[in-house]
């Protein structure tokens, strides 16, 4: 790794950090609230104090940009974004001690949402604003975000979008990969003005509808409200909200070309049909099994639809505390979090892509049993997998697992039960946010050690830069220069 | 701007590189394998599928394509999916030939319009005039190729006692040499102002890369001496028989016996050697020692780079390489080679100007003084008939002449009729570079804002070129 490219790119992405302080800072300033104004003060002094720094250090860096530089750019830029992230809270003093707002950033930066604080309805604007605009920037990525405004970076560009983007299989959409990065958030800018302008529509107050939408379609799942989108009590925006959590797990990429034309790929994608139908089993199922709880199926229904895709989008949001229904229903949501979304979209987990890749790999290795001598190919989207991806899927899955085990385990030496533990390290690894029991959706992460909560943010990135990339840079090689 | 290129190789790398710097590019390749090495080092779109294929020239978005260039190693793929190209809508197609027996038109010019609607261009062609160049600069204080390699344009300077020293500047303009104009004392005078050749003048001569050597090495007084070529392939053919009209004495070594009878067949005025060029004691034995040049011009790096340096350590001065990667080149630099051109990269040159949509194709500075020889390709249409003269040009431009692509023929001075699509060479001011670019521009017919309109909404803004294939 070149020290010199990462600190001059770094730099200029702690600029746009510089840039996004700026609203909580501003709307501290129009709210003359005098400690979130020092706190998001100091912040923004801070960060810029450490651009220069590294802009200074970086004075004299090569142009290019190789694959090492890359990893390292992304993995200490997210790292950087968890601590200056999370340095407002503490100097508002809306978090007292240090893991928990470096925890708090995180989540919000990986689109996580799960959060320390209890109440959150107590906390100034200006620190909700900035809660739900770092689901925003991490939703799509800061780096993508770099790579679409910054001059042209060629192929350095190409390698530090394809180490942020999820997705097993990443295509480009347009010839340059500025211009792909730029058509992306375009799209993603886009739909979280839409989700604004209908949230108000249907009667919520402007700022709860731009944090809300920006929470939305990061697949964050902060909320200004204790009980998030259930507080306003409206079936509407339930159902609205509904709607741009499953759109912002769909891949931007299908959007993109369906802008350009061709609708029919939306329906052609497997990826897309597998994950509307695992959505809608699930929904179906625990419809059924709510439906005592609730008036008529119509209600059922919106929670049984509101809460699942809560869950299979990794936002996070809730209607109601899905950790009271009953075991089955609970069992299905503990499962899709670990599928996530889909590949190319803001949302976390495993992603729906690698699960359906696996499961068509599984039933050509029993095909292949059976009769020996015939040729399968692991096709999806009628194009076929190559070994290489598929030995990537599998790796992956299997490094997500070990992951997820390291992290409940952490968290059992916590002294939590396992059911908590699981669940609560799942929730981080996935970006889900809420998980079931002690960390359920109307609890919170506070109670946590400090140890367990820097346990939890490294899953949260680990899981937000799909694994390898974060731990790449544990390797010594990634160093040497 | 959107660009398709048809193979990964290195040459259809290379130009997607390049061009990757200023425009978007979709790189075709039937090979996974040559596809995903090029993901990890080129911003570009990939493409996998045949070239050749409607359905993949299609998905490509040909008909939108400011140019096709088709860069496979084989020529007959490239001419088709070029003429497919056009008649998918492509605006311009290059097909690379390396054939050179495949081109009808005069040896140093290196692109051949409107095959089958396609430009084709020939590798050997431009590689050879590229590397006469470097051997023509060793005199020279700059030199440049212009007018798709059948150009040569070189600055002398004057010696005390070189010939035509104190007598008129226009003697040197014949055998169709062209003079350009004089620096003397930090401005470029023009031949009439020049009046005499002084002592400290820098010349500018410009005609077919023989004959400005040839001029180049009468000013100097450079004797005609030896030159050795190594690899007998049809750079090193070229480079023989031009070679031939400058030096007194040409030897070009091949390794194959029927390739060196084909070349004593061929090639006259150089002695064939058959033989390796990589073995000292052969080398010794063919007194390759005493030649003035050695040029190793095989497709082999490891072989031409070791002619080099065997040649210098035989006590030649200057050794030029054809490279074929291009990243070697600042090895042979450092190994002591005095030149070295890299086929590809002479390729993507000529490729970009052949982009339709530049009026400056190409431009030198001067070197000594704050102007540059320019290149510049006028409108297709022109609003009325013209001259040189008729055009706005601004003070101190100084007129080499007009050449016409299609033909190759090129028309000294400034009185001849001009036609769309022609280029002119001139010398202007740094200064006076954009005016310039400008006054020709304008020459252009004004549009009605009816066909504006309708252009615009056809995508075909700024077709000008002549494309003879899409009628």
């Amino acid at each position: 790794m070149n020290y010199l490219v990462v600190a001059s790119v770094s730099a200029q992405i702690l600029v746009m950090l510089a840039a996004a302080l700026m609203a909580p800072l501003g709307l501290a300033t129009f709210d003359e609230d005098m400690a979130a104004m020092r706190g998001y003060g100091i912040s923004w002094i801070a960060v810029v104090a450490c651009a220069s720094l590294l802009r200074y250090l970086g004075r004299n860096a090569p142009r290019e940009l190789h694959r090492k530089d890359a990893l390292g750019v992304v993995a200490l830029t997210w790292i950087a974004l968890g601590v200056f992230g999370g340095l407002p809270f503490l100097i508002e003093g809306s978090i007292n001690d240090i893991p928990s707002a470096l925890f708090e950033s995180v989540s919000g930066f990986t689109t996580t949402g799960a959060t320390v604080v209890g109440s959150v309805d107590n906390l100034s604007r200006a620190t909700n604003l900035w809660r739900c605009l770092m689901h925003w920037l991490g939703g799509m990525g800061i780096v993508v975000l770099f790579v679409a405004v910054f001059p042209k970076l060629g192929v350095g560009g190409k390698l530090l979008f394809q180490t942020e983007a999820p997705g097993p299989m990443n295509e480009g959409l347009r010839p340059q990969i500025k211009q792909t990065a730029l058509a992306l958030w375009w799209i993603y800018a886009s739909l979280t003005i839409a989700a604004i302008v209908v949230l108000w529509a249907l009667g919520m107050p402007v700022f709860d509808a731009v944090i809300h939408a920006m929470s939305t379609l990061g697949t964050g799942g902060y909320s200004s409200r204790g009980a998030s989108i259930g507080a306003y009590q409206d079936p509407r925006i339930d159902w609205v909200v509904s709607a741009f959590m499953l759109i912002a797990s769909l891949n931007f990429g299908l959007f993109y070309s369906a802008i350009r034309g061709n609708w029919r790929d939306l329906w052609r994608n497997g990826e897309l049909r597998f994950f509307l139908s695992i959505n809608a089993v699930v929904i179906g199922t625990i419809a059924l099994l709510i439906l005592p709880r609730h008036a008529d199926i119509v209600v059922a229904l919106r929670h049984a639809a509101f809460q699942t895709l809560a869950v299979t989008t990794t936002t996070g949001f809730m209607t109601e505390d899905f950790d009271t229904y009953p075991e089955l229903a609970r069992f299905l949501l503990f499962m899709c979090m670990f599928m996530g979304g889909c590949a190319g979209s803001t949302s976390g987990g495993i992603k729906a892509s690698r699960i359906y890749i696996l499961l068509v790999a599984i039933w050509r290795e029993l095909d292949s049993l059976v009769s020996p001598n015939k040729v399968s190919l692991v096709r999806v989207n009628g194009q076929t997998v190559a070994p290489r991806v598929l030995e990537r899927v599998a790796m992956f899955v299997f490094a997500y697992m070990v992951l997820l085990t390291v992290g409940a385990l952490s968290l059992v030496l916590c002294g939590m039960d396992l059911v908590s533990s699981f669940s609560g390290a799942l929730a981080c690894l996935s970006s889900v946010g809420p998980g079931l029991a002690l960390v359920g959706p109307s609890q919170n992460f506070g109670f946590i050690p400090g140890a367990g909560k820097m346990v939890l943010c490294m899953c949260m990135i680990a899981g937000r830069l799909e694994i390898f990339a974060l731990f790449a840079l544990f390797r010594p090689e990634s160093w040497r220069r | 701007m959107h660009i398709v290129v048809i193979g990964g190789g290195g040459v259809g790398c290379h130009v997607a590189r390049e061009f990757s710097r200023f425009s978007d590019v979709v790189l075709i390749d039937h090979d996974p394998a040559v596809l995903e090495s090029a993901e990890n080092e080129l911003d570009v779109m990939l493409l996998q599928g045949d070239g050749t294929h409607r359905s993949v020239l299609r998905k490509a978005e040909v008909a939108r394509a400011t140019m096709v260039v088709a860069a496979t190693r084989s020529g007959a793929v490239n001419l088709s999916a070029a003429a497919l190209s056009i008649r998918e809508g492509a605006r311009r197609a290059v097909a690379r030939i390396d054939d050179a027996s495949f081109y009808e038109i005069p040896a140093p010019l290196g692109v051949e319009r409107n095959v089958l609607g396609v430009d084709a261009i020939c590798a050997s062609r431009l590689v050879g005039t590229e590397l006469l160049r470097q051997v023509c600069a060793l005199d020279a204080t700059t030199a440049a190729t212009f007018l798709g390699g059948t150009f040569l344009v070189a600055g002398v300077k004057v010696e005390q006692d070189a010939p035509y020293t104190g007598q008129s500047v226009d003697r040197l303009a014949t055998e169709g040499a062209v003079v350009g104009g004089v620096v003397r004392r930090s401005r470029v005078l023009s031949t009439t102002d020049a009046q005499q050749l002084e002592h400290g003048d820098i010349v500018i001569i410009g005609g077919s890369p023989v004959v400005t050597s040839r001029r180049v090495r009468m000013l100097r007084q450079h004797q005609a001496g030896s030159a050795v070529i190594v690899g007998g392939g049809e750079v090193g053919e070229h480079l023989a028989r031009d070679l031939a009209g400058l030096e007194r004495r040409v030897k070009i070594i091949d390794r194959d016996r029927a390739r060196c009878e084909e070349l004593a067949r061929s090639v006259s005025g150089a002695t064939v050697i058959h033989g390796d060029g990589t073995q000292l004691a052969f080398l010794q034995d063919e007194q390759v020692g005493s030649a003035d040049i050695v040029l190793a011009a095989t497709h082999s790096d490891e072989v031409n780079l070791m002619a080099c340096l065997l040649g210098r350590q035989l006590g030649v001065n200057h050794t030029f390489a054809l490279v074929q990667q291009p990243s070697y080149v600042p090895v042979y630099d450092h190994l002591g080679v005095s030149g070295s051109t890299s086929g590809h990269e002479v390729l993507s040159a000529a490729m970009r100007q052949l982009l339709p949509d530049r009026s400056l194709v190409s431009s030198q500075p001067l070197g000594s003084v704050p102007a540059q020889i320019v290149e510049l390709r006028l409108p297709a249409r022109l609003s009325r008939a013209m001259r040189v003269s008729d055009i706005a040009l601004p003070p101190d431009t100084r007129v080499l002449g007009s050449w016409m692509p299609q033909s190759g023929r090129f028309t000294p001075g400034r009185r001849t009729a001009l036609h769309g699509g022609e280029h002119l060479l001139l010398i202007c001011n740094d200064s006076t570079l954009r005016q310039l670019d400008k006054a020709v521009q304008k020459i252009a017919p004004a549009r009605g804002a009816l066909s504006r309109i309708r252009r615009g909404l056809l995508g075909q803004d700024g077709d000008e070129d002549s494309q003879g294939g899409r009628r």
